[in-house]
């Protein structure tokens, strides 16, 4: 059966991170939720209200991860999340987090991310890829030699990886994510 | 195309809301969530917390109503998506609410609900198995229904799709999906 891994942490976007995990496991999916130490996470509820020039934060709700990044096995994993938020920008900064995304990078496997995920994939060395995500992170896709798409509602897909602005395409990010992986042949059961 | 109608309120679940609405998409289905008042609805998250018997709540997602409940015409829906949270304790008390469940009930038109959703359908149908959160139990036995003790299963009752509560937003979905295809009604 395939597996996917989805690597997030505290203030991970509460709203990305429950879509993709229970959509993986809608459509049949083995799922572990990898984040740096093993508790409750704190993700919260990021959105730009009326009136506000960035989005702000509420509590959202508690995920328990399956596994600490230490523990988890990247070759056992067919597929890998990043769910984005404010959990990015924390765990681009961790080793661990930068070995397991050279795994997926180094052996071509997909991998979808959303918001200000994209930034973990430019700290793990990604090049030349074009790429989209939540509007404030242009500037460090363009400075790491990536190319930066507009992409509005739709998903910008460059080989193996697939990334989607924002809240509320949820569902264009799945979509294509799901599109990938059954291109590829990775199959629920 | 198919069209699936949400009925959302302040202090919906953003969790329940936020699945139901982003997987219809998905699917490519036409959607609208209608509340009883046309405007941003405030979500709610609801979670057990350590030391608390019951659940606490926190504002959740700040959602957008389509359109008002007064101004849908329910005929021009296939099916209804009831999610929960604490919305559905005072929609079962909306008159018109009422009438626009009883539509896709007496039509035998799909309807898929979570956790308090259920308690809007009590307020409309009877003699059917439901499950939901386990706080509803006598509002369901109550209103002439048979309550189910279902965890992490879907429970389907003719055009009926009842689910527990969070996280199994994807058993809730995957099951009214299911029924949907079994009575043809696609995307487009």
């Amino acid at each position: 059966m395939a597996h996917i891994l989805i690597v997030t942490g505290d203030c991970a976007s509460s709203g990305q991170l429950q879509y993709a995990l229970y959509r993986m496991l809608e459509a049949g999916y083995y799922v572990t939720v990898a984040a740096p130490s093993r508790k409750g996470l704190f993700t919260v509820i990021d959105q730009r209200e009326e009136g506000a020039d960035y989005d702000t934060e509420k509590r959202g709700y508690t995920i328990w991860p399956d596994s600490t990044l230490n523990e988890v096995d990247p070759p056992r994993f067919d597929a890998l999340l990043l769910p984005g938020w404010r959990a990015a920008e924390a765990l681009r900064n961790l080793p661990r987090c930068m070995q397991i995304v050279h795994h997926f990078l180094a052996s071509d496997k997909p991998i979808a991310s959303i918001c200000q995920g994209p930034r973990i994939l430019v700290a793990a060395g990604v090049k030349g890829r074009r790429m989209t995500g939540l509007d404030m992170i242009k500037p460090d896709i363009i400075g790491s030699g990536n190319t930066w798409v507009d992409a509005g509602s739709e998903a910008v897909v460059d080989g193996n990886i697939v990334t989607v602005s924002r809240r509320p395409y949820y569902h264009v990010w799945m979509r294509a994510f799901l599109s990938l992986l059954k291109e590829r042949g990775i199959k629920p059961a | 195309m198919a069209r699936i109608l949400i009925i959302a309120g302040d202090g919906s679940s953003s969790g329940h809301l936020g699945y139901a609405v982003n997987r219809m998409l998905e699917e490519g289905f036409e959607i609208t969530v209608a509340a009883p008042v046309k405007k941003p609805l405030i979500t709610v998250v609801h979670e057990m917390e350590e030391g608390m018997s019951t659940y606490v709540e926190r504002p959740g997602y700040i959602m957008h109503a389509d359109a008002s409940l007064d101004e849908i015409d329910p005929f021009t829906f296939d099916a209804l998506l009831l999610p929960g949270g604490r919305a559905p304790e005072y929609l079962r008390n909306n008159k018109r609410c009422i009438e626009v469940v009883r539509h896709f009930v007496e039509h035998d038109k799909p309807i898929g609900t979570i956790c308090h959703g259920p308690l809007i359908l009590a307020a409309a149908v009877k003699g059917r198995r439901m499950t939901g959160v386990d706080f509803i139990k006598p509002d369901i036995i109550a209103s002439g229904n048979t309550w189910v003790d279902a965890r992490h299963e879907a429970v389907v009752h003719g055009n009926i799709v009842t689910a527990w509560l969070t996280p199994y937003y994807y058993v809730w979905i995957r099951e009214f999906l299911s029924l949907l295809k079994q009575r043809g009604i696609k995307p487009s």
